[in-house]
């Protein structure tokens, strides 16, 4: 059984790894700048004379210069890794013309040259150039650059050396674009982002929340206990509704009650949780309709204070946890029950069933004593996959109910860009449900005897 | 089979069959522009043009519906209950009401089921193709065993690596068409490698590889994130909402479960005799596997493509109804339904609810119908 155990445990590392790393390839695929954003956070606008200065610093502090990954696989005319460019428009135009197929030896030329020529034109006291310095810092197309450069010359400047070697860099890096191209393998060894990230993520940093400053770690872990608390709540009262029903209507199943139900649950299946949830906020909250109809109290807001238990909160708001429960609970009886009445059926077929009725047994005794126990343990895995997908479902329902558990602020957090809380909300709820579902196959393989014995003999 | 089943399940056949008559004609039942007008002599069908000609009522037949889905009219138009005129000037019946900018809901419920059965069924024919060729290519071949030389082994690491290299360059500089050509070149080169190597050095070692294993690891991943939270966070990767990315994620998504049951279908009629006689017979594996195996493995497919339809028809209506990840012009049930919620117009929750709801149970009323069929055929 132990060994069992800890071979489970051991399979979970690979998939955790991999919930890693896809986590971390997605937030990198996410446009936007996370160095930009933590900026703003602070307060600065990209107007602001020390902007860039600040920019950079954030950027080697979050270590954003790094590369990716620990290799990479690149066309060979590449830079080896543009992360490391500071400038944030020389790295603009250099994933630019890349994908432009220029050679990025040249582009480097081009680059510098133009920072040469932008310093000497913002060093020229006469102001009359700021246009022109405005259109070299901005344009990015090689061919309008070209053009403009052969204007430029036309006057008599003091940096018209600076324009003309500005020109044959760029005559030259067009000159020589890349028609074939085959792939170069660059390692970049343990200094890159994603081992920095891992790292910290295995510690249970994850990083900063980019709206409010607060660490992310801090954020879930408020917020989860509410989404656990529903899932929870919900599949075991689904649990106990349905084990009973499902039972009944799969042995009594030619009777009007079986099939009534039946029917009952199927249409219950088929309604969205969040149809079902905003019809029960718009006829049973208000009196608009009448006040016999107005039973539960409109879903308000609920502000949980830094220091107020979760008990307390819970206590204050338990009326207004009753219509998402109820909401959770509804999708949940029509799967469980329809598979415990489905499993009856087959049960109650079985040549033991007859057995038992031969040797004089009540309907009652059967029922309880034979066909629950087998009914029971399938049960298992299905709950357990039902408190996984719970956590899931739990989404719609705490952004409808606003309730500040995990969905909910994975909703504000997607509408608000702040990408650190979404990917960590994403790795600790995959770490959840992988942990749920191999407890849920442990568990299986201790309840079954099938397997249990089978272990304990070899 | 009894015949109250059977009744449900015609029921929804005949449910589904308006729906898809909706979203085909769509355009000519709910249109602003009217469908055919005789004017001084000229015949012309103003719905299919791009402008909105003005022509006078008399001479033209309009549409069942005269609104459009995007239509605003904030004057006399807003916040109408079901079966009002408007109150400002003239104007057709609003069947099943408007919203707070004057849009009909009428209108947006029928091109909503465009969208919808749009995004069901393109998503769950891509799934089907993925999910369904990668699970009884894999049952396949680790029961028949597949082994192959060093030499092939060394060609299949360097084309997949280059073909992956190619594809993804070529997409950044020449777009995907032209990437979809190399990654075709390359598998022929790859096939014919592959079966000169085979002929020609008969004699060299062999080894055995495993596409089952790789496939059930990659399923086990798929099913340790939680579904919705993923869907969530990829529609974050896309800068420009469309219809478009929702059907690309919900296959990249979606495709395991296809992979999952056909792969264990599959394993489950390999012992079967005629497929036994079939490889005795020397039939090549593409045959066997498309003549003899997917007609077999079928019943339980439709099973999951009719689940998977009304699943992909629900995560849609999901994450419109949360306002992610589709533009802000075109018109879901979802987005209607949120609208409703928000303004407490009972109207725009309960019709698109309808809609949702019916398709979906017919759906799976339909499904539970092949699932009864096959558990008594067996």
């Amino acid at each position: 059984m132990i060994q069992f155990f800890l071979k489970k445990l051991i399979f979970l590392i690979p998939t955790v790894l991999v919930v890693i790393i896809t986590a971390f390839f997605l937030s990198k695929l996410i446009p936007g700048d996370h160095a930009e954003s933590m900026l703003i956070l602070q307060g600065l606008q990209p107007e602001a004379s020390n902007y860039n200065r600040e920019f950079q610093k954030i950027y080697l502090k979050e270590g954003l210069d790094k590369p990716l990954f620990y290799f990479s696989v690149l066309p060979h005319f590449y830079h080896d890794n543009v992360h490391s460019i500071l400038d944030n428009q020389d790295r603009y135009l250099i994933q630019k013309w890349q994908s432009e197929k220029y050679h990025s030896k040249n582009i480097m030329e081009v680059l510098h040259a133009r920072q040469i020529l932008i310093s000497k034109i913002e060093k020229d006291t006469s102001k009359k150039f700021t246009h022109v310095l405005k259109n070299l810092q901005f344009e990015n197309d090689v061919k309008q650059l070209i053009r403009w450069c052969d204007t430029l010359q036309l006057y008599p400047t003091a940096f018209k050396d600076d324009v003309k070697n500005f020109k044959s860099a760029l005559s030259s890096m067009d000159a020589t674009r890349v028609t074939w191209y085959f792939p170069k393998f660059v390692w970049h060894g343990a200094e890159n982002q994603f081992h920095h990230w891992a790292i910290s993520v295995l510690k249970g940093d994850l990083g900063q929340s980019v709206k409010d400053g607060r660490q992310v770690s801090q954020k879930i872990n408020k917020a989860i206990r509410w989404t656990l608390l529903l899932a929870l709540l919900s599949t075991s009262i689904a649990l106990m509704i349905s084990i009973p029903t499902g039972l009944y209507s799969g042995y009594y199943s030619n009777t009007w009650i079986a099939k009534g139900t039946h029917f009952f649950w199927l249409v219950l299946y088929s309604i969205p949780v969040f149809w079902l949830a905003s019809l029960l906020i718009l006829y049973t909250t208000s009196d608009r309709y009448g006040s016999w109809l107005h039973i539960f109290p409109a879903p308000g807001i609920w502000y949980v204070p830094d220091d107020q238990s979760m008990w307390k909160t819970i206590i204050k708001n338990s009326q207004q946890l009753v219509l998402p429960v109820i909401c959770m609970v509804a999708n949940d009886i029509a799967q469980i029950s329809t598979i415990v009445r489905n499993n009856t059926q087959e049960q109650k077929s079985k040549t033991y069933i007859l057995m038992a009725r031969a040797k004089g047994l009540t309907e009652a005794s059967i029922l309880v004593k034979h066909i629950l126990p087998n009914v029971l343990l399938p049960l298992i895995t299905i709950a357990g996959g039902r408190l996984a997908s719970g956590l899931a479902g739990a989404l719609i329902i705490e952004v409808i109910f606003n309730i500040p558990g995990m969905g909910r602020l994975m909703y504000d957090s997607i509408l608000g860009s702040d990408w650190n809380v979404v990917f960590g909300i994403l790795i600790v709820l995959s770490v959840v449900t992988i942990l749920f579902l191999t407890i849920t196959e442990i568990l299986y393989a201790w309840a079954n005897p099938k397997i249990n014995q089978k272990m304990q003999v070899s | 089979m009894n015949t109250s089943a059977l009744l449900g399940v015609k029921l929804s056949v005949l449910v589904i069959l308006v729906y898809i008559l909706v979203a085909i004609f769509g355009p000519i039942i709910a249109n602003e522009k009217p469908l055919y007008c005789h004017v001084e002599g000229d015949v012309t069908f103003p719905f299919l043009e791009k402008t909105l000609t003005k022509a006078d009522d008399e001479s033209c037949v309009l549409a069942c519906i005269p609104y459009g889905p995007q239509t605003t009219n904030i004057n006399g138009h807003a916040s109408l209950s079901p079966g009002s005129y408007p109150t400002h000037g003239s104007g057709k019946i609003h069947w099943l009401g408007t919203d707070k900018l004057g849009r009909d809901t009428a209108a947006g419920l029928i091109h909503g089921t465009r969208i919808s059965l749009m995004i069901g069924v393109v998503s769950v024919i891509f799934t089907f193709f993925v999910g369904t060729s990668l699970g009884m290519a894999a049952a396949y071949y680790s029961v028949k065993g597949l082994k192959i030389n060093i030499l092939q082994y060394i060609t299949l690491i360097i084309a997949i690596t280059l073909g992956g290299f190619y594809f993804i360059f070529e997409w950044i500089y020449s777009g995907l068409i032209v990437a979809v050509w190399i990654a075709l070149l390359m598998l022929f080169i790859l096939g014919i490698l592959y079966f000169i190597f085979d002929k020609t050095f008969k004699k060299a070692p062999k080894y055995r590889i495993n596409p089952d294993q790789i496939l059930m690891k990659i399923i086990t991943w798929r099913k340790s994130f939680p579904g919705i939270f993923l869907l969530l966070a990829l529609t974050g990767v896309f800068v420009i909402p469309s219809v478009w990315n929702i059907i690309f994620i919900i296959t990249v998504l979606g495709w395991t479960e296809f992979a999952r049951h056909a792969r264990a279908e599959t394993l489950a009629i390999m012992e079967e005799n005629y497929i036994t006689t079939a490889r005795i017979l020397g039939f090549s594996d593409v045959r066997i596997l498309i003549s003899h195996v997917l007609p077999n493995i079928m019943p339980t497919l439709v099973v999951l493509i009719c689940f998977s339809v009304s699943g992909a028809i629900l995560a849609e209506s999901t994450i419109s109804f949360l306002g992610i990840g589709l533009p802000v012009e075109t018109v879901t049930w979802g987005k209607m339904m949120a609208s409703g919620r928000d303004m407490q117009q009972w109207w725009l929750v309960v019709f698109p609810g309808i809609a949702i709801m019916l398709i979906i149970m017919s759906l799976n009323t339909i499904a539970n119908h092949f699932l009864q069929k096959n558990r008594t055929n067996q």
